[in-house]
């Protein structure tokens, strides 16, 4: 934590706390008592098999789930923004929507198609040029790959500045300079102190990228740094059939 | 400086508690507005000795109230230029019903008028079975309303005193005009 620590004083992002979360969905216990904190400013990721309820936390934490127990979100300053970049987006593919038509959907309160308000447009651009998407802003979103239409949806993420930032699988559709320039925010994110919640199934970049890590199938099954965090017996349990919780020193 | 914020549970409960309490306090809104601006129509009582001018007299009774009720107007009128109350005579001349003597003065009860104490106009019916006797007090002012008395028994007698008492014990009810409701949608007594 030698990185963390000097970063949490400046950190602007809130402290979340997951205290005793349940989600059941029908007959479907989804989430079962889940516990956990995430520091203000870290980078935490959250792992585990499919179907663990690790999507569902996410829709839990933006206030989409009907869940029991306490979710407590503690913000430093006036700044409430959560940016949230979703795994991935589902559209038709002959949408003639322009990433410029998207972003100004998603950033802005004039419509669409009366083109980009003149008070977002240097935001979006910014945004637009971090992820490398400037030079195709006016290629059809349905023509774009799917590497390249995740940057956009990162890129939509990042307007507003957010204080918090919730990733799902941004890493799984990103090609290899996709996932240089994600790398490249995530530093970013660190160092402005903003807390990011980061679904992830590249194990080898939670080990490199993250400060912690929470293993979630249904119960949390780990909460540590990584390095204590990811090792082989753990890992073998939690991506398990019959996940065996334990506790974490 | 630091906020706490509780991502509270998505689903029903508390958006059906808040249109529960938008439709309360719509109801609320809509009851204060109705007991604020609402008004009453309380049906007017009448007094034991009065007459409901609309449904307590018949139709010969009502032709020749209405009929003295023009007539007062002319003779309120007159008083102006004179002092004196007309005399029947006159206004029978003049053809003001029910002083005159015609076809309906005899298909409503043949009133007999006669003019009492300057201050009087007495008609008393010659069929009471048809209509009651009238008596038509002129007030002291020249701008006063009307007093109209009926008295339905054949007994009926010229008054000796004019003040509200005798009369009632003379036998007589006074006429009492209401405008508070459609008579249409009133109940028969």
């Amino acid at each position: 934590m030698t990185v963390a620590q000097p970063l949490l004083n400046r950190a602007c992002g809130p402290d979340i706390a997951f205290a005793e979360v349940d989600l059941t969905l029908g007959r479907t216990r989804i989430l079962d008592k889940v516990s956990f904190n995430v520091a203000a400013g870290s980078v935490h990721a959250l792992v585990g098999p499919n179907g663990g309820g690790k999507s569902s936390l996410i829709k839990t934490l933006l206030g989409q789930m009907p869940h029991h127990g306490q979710l407590t979100l503690t913000w430093p300053g006036e700044e409430q923004i959560i940016g949230y970049v979703p795994q991935a987006l589902e559209f038709d593919r002959g949408l003639p929507m322009t990433v410029d038509d998207f972003m100004a959907a998603m950033c802005q309160r004039r419509p669409a198609f009366l083109g980009l308000s003149r008070k977002v447009a240097p935001a979006i651009d910014a945004a637009l040029q971090r992820v490398g998407m400037l030079d195709k802003r006016k290629r059809r979103m349905g023509a774009l790959s799917g590497g390249e239409r995740q940057r956009v949806l990162l890129a939509q993420g990042l307007i507003p500045a957010p204080q918090l930032l919730v990733l799902d699988e941004p890493m799984s559709a990103l090609d290899e300079a996709g996932i240089q320039v994600f790398e490249r925010l995530l530093h970013e994110w660190r160092a402005a102190g903003t807390t990011v919640l980061w679904i992830e199934h590249d194990l080898e970049a939670v080990a490199r990228l993250a400060d912690r890590v929470t293993g979630l199938s249904r119960r949390v099954l780990f909460d540590a740094p990584p390095k204590q965090a990811l090792t082989p017996d753990r890992l073998l349990s939690l991506f398990s059939i019959h996940p065996r919780s334990e506790s974490i020193a | 400086m630091s906020r706490v914020q509780v991502v509270r549970p998505a689903g029903a409960g508390h958006e059906t508690l808040y249109v529960l309490l938008v439709s309360l306090l719509i109801l609320a809104v809509a009851a204060g507005i109705v007991a604020l601006r609402g008004e009453r129509h309380d049906e007017v009582s009448i007094e034991a000795h009065q007459l409901d001018a609309r449904r307590d007299l018949n139709a010969a009774e009502q032709g020749v109230y209405a009929d003295l009720r023009v007539a007062f107007d002319e003779i309120q009128a007159r008083r102006e230029e004179e002092p004196q109350l007309l005399a029947v005579e006159v206004l029978a001349e003049e053809g003001f019903p029910p002083f005159v003597l015609d076809a309906s003065s005899a298909s409503r009860g043949q009133h007999q008028w006669q003019l009492l104490q300057e201050r009087a106009y007495l008609g008393l019916s010659q069929a009471s079975a048809v209509a009651g006797s009238f008596l038509l007090l002129v007030p002291e002012a020249q701008d006063g309303a009307a007093d109209v008395w009926l008295q339905r028994s054949p007994a009926a007698a010229v008054p000796a005193d004019f003040s509200q008492a005798a009369l009632i014990a003379a036998g007589w009810q006074q006429i009492a005009a209401h405008y508070d409701a459609g008579v249409t949608r009133q109940h028969s007594h």
